[in-house]
């Protein structure tokens, strides 16, 4: 259907049949029209698309089955622009061609790598930070006199552009070390570079995690699928029951403006340090059951972060895919550790900037990731000293250690998740001032309600829950029990699904 | 950060699960994932059917206006021949008796119905088109109200999509691809369809976490038409006062826009009526004078009314701009956008002499001498200077609105020109009539 019709033609909308607004090109565009802003995954289109992905995966046959994928991973990009799909098809054929160029002729290895390298993280710093660039340069134009000399170029990140960036670096390098052979299956690599579970929001899929699932796709297996079918549904319980929950209590505090007593500062700050988690790990639980039920299986993302008894236990806890690929294409490569104390310290400083960075072309990010490689830094430095201490040995082991340390972690990962959150460094700085010098009065709390119930369902789920015990528990189940409980998490949906807030991390 | 390079959970690289399983290990496997499945489904349909066959769901579809509407229409004793789709506007403002009565008068006798329905937009009309439709025999006339907050990009969505949980049935569901729906409303309606109770979950929710128990039937009013009673003019002007300076938000550039959503359920509407043979015509709704200042060039008003009338042309509809016509004035409204019962009734007498009866081929009866039957007087745009003689002339956009004096006796109507024009009903003309033809007297001072 043309839209442009319905616009009158003195109008000046109409150019060329092509409705254009200053808005986004999105509005205009087929995939806006019919699914807005793209699939969410909590949602009606992503459970019939998952469904017929599904049902399409497991009635192909076997050496059908990366087109099958590359199929669905492009209809589902294409749901949320055509912009981010040709971006992330283009970065997918220079990566590919950058590993058979380097198969090919191997001479040419370190300036093919160089060059991909630099083209993918180029793309990603176009769109992703030239707005922010060119808005600090004018301000720092603004203060000399020379206002508005740069344009914005008013470049929006399409979506999914810093996690296929990294997943496709990720590929050229190590195809660069010999650590992965070069894929010589165009269809295959793209199927792995689309993969629609994962291509959003992460994980950073290695190609080593997930390429030879790819070139030997699993046959069906019922427990498998009756596993991720539970995961995914666990994964939406705790995205869209706890911390969808949680954001009205977190927006109330970071994004209002008026007086904050100290009580509900904290309550705030604890509250988005168990959105985030909920959120995002919900998400990744979402991603995994997803590719579980296609056959495949995806690296966990998070193992109980808030239970680490160190900062450098957290980045082994949170993130993972993202913390280890920032450990081996950017720590290491830096030098890691051996370079001294002082280059190390700096190296994590330098490392954890970049992670904060990439998250978001925002001066709070820089901040978050600084404050965190500056936790590192001195937890090495802290550890280094302890670990000269024969005597401390014991001390160490011990339990009241270990709380405390787990203790200390969480405060210092939770005032930093402050700086993550607010909308701007003089936000944070409200937050953060409430909740050291802010009134103690508790009237007020009561707003607060089911967020507090929502983190003492996180605490407790931290509390009880052991490895792997909800999947075991759930695999002793009987088939009826485990019928009973997809039906009672999809109540529980149904109950307590609030007004969807969006994925916090699909904005990465 | 350490430097070993291992896996983040230990595996090697490319290790790929597969559980040796024999031919038996793996039927016996698939046997109970499709067990569980169908103890799954068998919970979740059995609760829904529950909850479709219990006396809840009985009084929640009494409480709420939309799903009583489409309940009370479909036990019609005999269908309508005229219908009235619309908003609260249409709701308010067009009497099924009344239009009963011009249409007796034309040498009709033909029934009418007011299925407006407040907070309904295009995208509700689409499905109550569909409920008009299904009765046999169709109606041979349905009007289309519209207003520009119907396509404005800021309006409440919650409001605006009612209707797909509260109306829309399995029937709609092609027209809603006509419309150029999105997906997930689609498969919203798909769904809540099959699972009843999600239909109802905004309500049950509510009804269980903040204890909000089922109000008593909504007002369904005769024939659909729920009549408003008169204000006093200082009421009515404050209401509309207010009411305005609430639109501004839905209606001013650049924040709000005119929807390509909308405009798409309006078109699907046109084009479904008009399939099912049905004589259509769209009508942009009245105002009190209030609400014309916020039409100026600053709001979406403009751009509203030609995609409206570029879409009542593409499907050959005849389009009517009632903003401002002959007969009413703010004394027949109690707020900005709500008649009063005898501003409902001459209006709707407008309405079937102007429209309804020029789609139904007939000619309305002869009018007084000296004017033109043209047609529906066509004010078009602000921007555009209306059609002279004939078109009335009320309070342009942007200047004060005439507002009655609280004070002053029963009001006085706007100041329009002399208007030949024979209602023919009760109470005579609202305008200002050539002294001499009131009556025959001499003008009081």
């Amino acid at each position: 259907m043309s839209w442009s019709r319905y616009l009158p033609e003195a109008d000046g909308c109409v150019k060329r049949g092509v409705v254009v607004r200053r808005s986004a090109v999105l509005v205009g565009s087929p995939s806006g029209r019919v699914f807005g802003s793209g699939m969410a995954f909590v949602s009606y289109s992503y459970v019939y698309f998952l469904l017929g992905a599904v049902l399409l995966r497991w009635s192909a046959p076997r050496r059908a089955v990366p087109a099958v994928l590359l199929a669905a991973g492009t209809f589902f990009l294409w749901t949320f622009g055509s912009l981010g799909l040709a971006l992330l098809l283009g970065a997918a054929t220079i990566a590919f061609g950058t590993g058979l160029g380097m198969a090919r002729r191997p001479n040419l290895r370190r300036p093919l790598v160089v060059g991909a390298v630099v083209l993918l993280v180029g793309n990603l710093g176009l769109f992703k930070y030239a707005d922010f660039l060119v808005r600090e340069l004018r301000a720092l134009g603004a203060l000399a006199g020379l206002p508005g000399l740069l344009p914005l170029p008013g470049l929006a990140p399409p979506v999914a552009i810093s996690f296929f960036t990294f997943q496709l670096v990720a590929y050229v390098v190590d195809v660069s070390r010999g650590a992965w052979p070069a894929e010589r299956d165009f269809v295959r690599f793209l199927a792995y570079a689309t993969f629609f579970p994962n291509v959003v929001s992460g994980p950073i899929v290695r190609p080593a995690e997930l390429l030879p699932q790819l070139a030997r796709p699993a046959s069906f297996d019922a427990e498998r699928f009756s596993t991720s079918v539970f995961l995914f549904l666990g994964g939406a319980f705790k995205k869209v029951v706890l911390a969808d929950s949680l954001a009205p209590a977190v927006g109330r505090v970071f994004d209002g403006a008026g007086p904050l007593t100290a009580p509900a500062a904290w309550i705030g700050a604890l509250a988005f340090a168990a959105q985030l988690y909920c959120d995002f790990s919900g998400y990744t639980d979402m991603a995994r059951g997803a590719a579980g039920m296609l056959g495949f299986e995806l690296p966990p993302n998070f193992r109980l972060p808030y239970l680490s008894t160190s900062i450098a236990e957290f980045w082994r806890r949170w993130h993972i895919s993202l913390s280890f690929w920032l450990r081996d294409y950017v720590y290491i490569p830096l030098g890691g550790s051996r370079r001294g104390r002082f280059r190390t310290y700096l190296n994590l400083l330098g490392t954890m900037a970049l992670a904060g960075l990439w998250h978001g072309a925002a001066w709070t990010m820089v901040v978050w990731g600084l404050l965190h490689g500056a936790l590192l830094a001195l937890h090495r430095a802290f550890r280094d000293l302890v670990a000269r201490r024969a005597g401390l040995a014991r001390v160490r082991a011990s339990r009241p250690w270990n709380v405390g340390g787990a203790v200390l972690t969480l405060l210092c990962v939770s005032l930093a998740w402050v700086f993550f959150r607010a909308p701007s460094l003089r936000a944070a700085g409200r937050v953060l001032r409430a909740m050291f010098t802010g009134p103690l009065a508790v009237d007020g709390l009561a707003e607060f309600r089911p967020a507090l119930v929502a983190l003492a369902v996180v605490a407790a789920g931290h509390a009880v829950v052991v490895g792997d015990a909800p999947m075991r528990a759930y695999r002793a189940l009987s088939p009826a029990l485990r019928g009973l409980l997809w039906a009672a998490l999809i109540l529980a949906l149904f109950w307590f699904a609030a007004p969807p807030a969006a994925f916090y991390y699909a904005m990465f | 950060m350490t430097d070993e390079r291992t896996n983040s959970d230990g595996r090697r690289a490319g290790d790929v699960a597969s559980p040796n399983l024999s031919a038996d290990g793996r039927r016996g496997r698939l046997l109970d994932l499709i067990g569980t499945v169908l103890v799954c489904l068998v919970v979740l349909a059995g609760l829904d059917l529950a909850f479709r066959t219990s006396a809840l769901r009985a009084v929640l579809d009494r409480e709420s206006h939309y799903r009583l509407r489409a309940l009370e229409y479909a036990k019609l004793d005999r269908p309508p021949d005229v219908v009235f789709l619309g908003d609260s506007r249409t709701l308010h403002s067009l009497d099924p008796v009344a239009a009963e009565q011009a249409l007796a008068e034309a040498g009709l006798s033909l029934s009418a119905y007011n299925l407006g329905l407040s907070g309904a937009p295009p995208m509700a009309q689409l499905t109550l088109a569909g409920l008009a439709l299904s009765r046999e025999p169709p109606p041979r006339v349905v009007l289309l109200f519209v207003s520009p907050y119907m396509v404005s990009t800021r309006i409440d969505p919650t409001l605006s999509r009612e209707s797909l949980h509260t109306l829309y049935g399995l029937r709609d569901l092609p027209w809603m691809v006509a419309a150029g729906a999105r997906v997930e409303d689609i498969l919203d309606v798909l769904t809540s369809n099959l699972f009843r109770a999600l239909a109802y979950r905004g309500r049950l929710v509510r009804l269980v976490f903040d204890r909000q128990w089922p109000g008593p039937p909504a007002a369904m009013g005769v024939k659909g038409f729920l009549a408003l009673g008169r204000v006093p003019p200082g009421v009515q002007a404050d209401r509309a006062r207010r009411r305005a300076n609430g639109y501004r938000t839905e209606l001013s550039r650049p924040a709000a826009a005119v929807g390509d959503e909308m405009l798409g359920y309006l078109d699907a509407t046109l084009r479904r009526l008009q399939e099912a043979g049905v004589a259509v015509a769209v009508v942009n709704t009245t105002s009190a004078s209030a609400l014309l200042e916020i039409y100026g060039p600053d709001s979406i008003y403009d751009e509203y009314l030609a995609r409206v009338r570029a879409v009542c042309a593409a499907r050959g509809v005849p389009f009517h701009d009632h903003l401002r016509n002959p007969v009413t004035s703010d004394a027949d409204f109690t707020d900005g956008d709500h008649m009063n019962g005898e501003g409902a009734r001459n209006y709707t007498r407008f309405v079937v002499r102007n429209v309804v009866l020029p789609l139904l081929g007939a000619a309305p009866r002869a009018r007084a001498s000296g004017t033109a039957a043209a047609g529906p007087p066509s004010v078009g745009s602000f921007r555009v200077e209306p059609a002279p003689s004939v078109v009335p002339r009320g309070p342009t956009p942007g200047a004060r609105p005439v507002t009655p004096d609280p004070a002053a006796p029963h009001p006085s109507p706007l100041p329009f020109p002399p208007e030949r024009f024979d209602r023919g009903g009760p109470g005579g003309s609202r305008l200002a009539r050539s002294p001499a033809d009131a009556s025959g007297t001499k003008p009081q001072a």
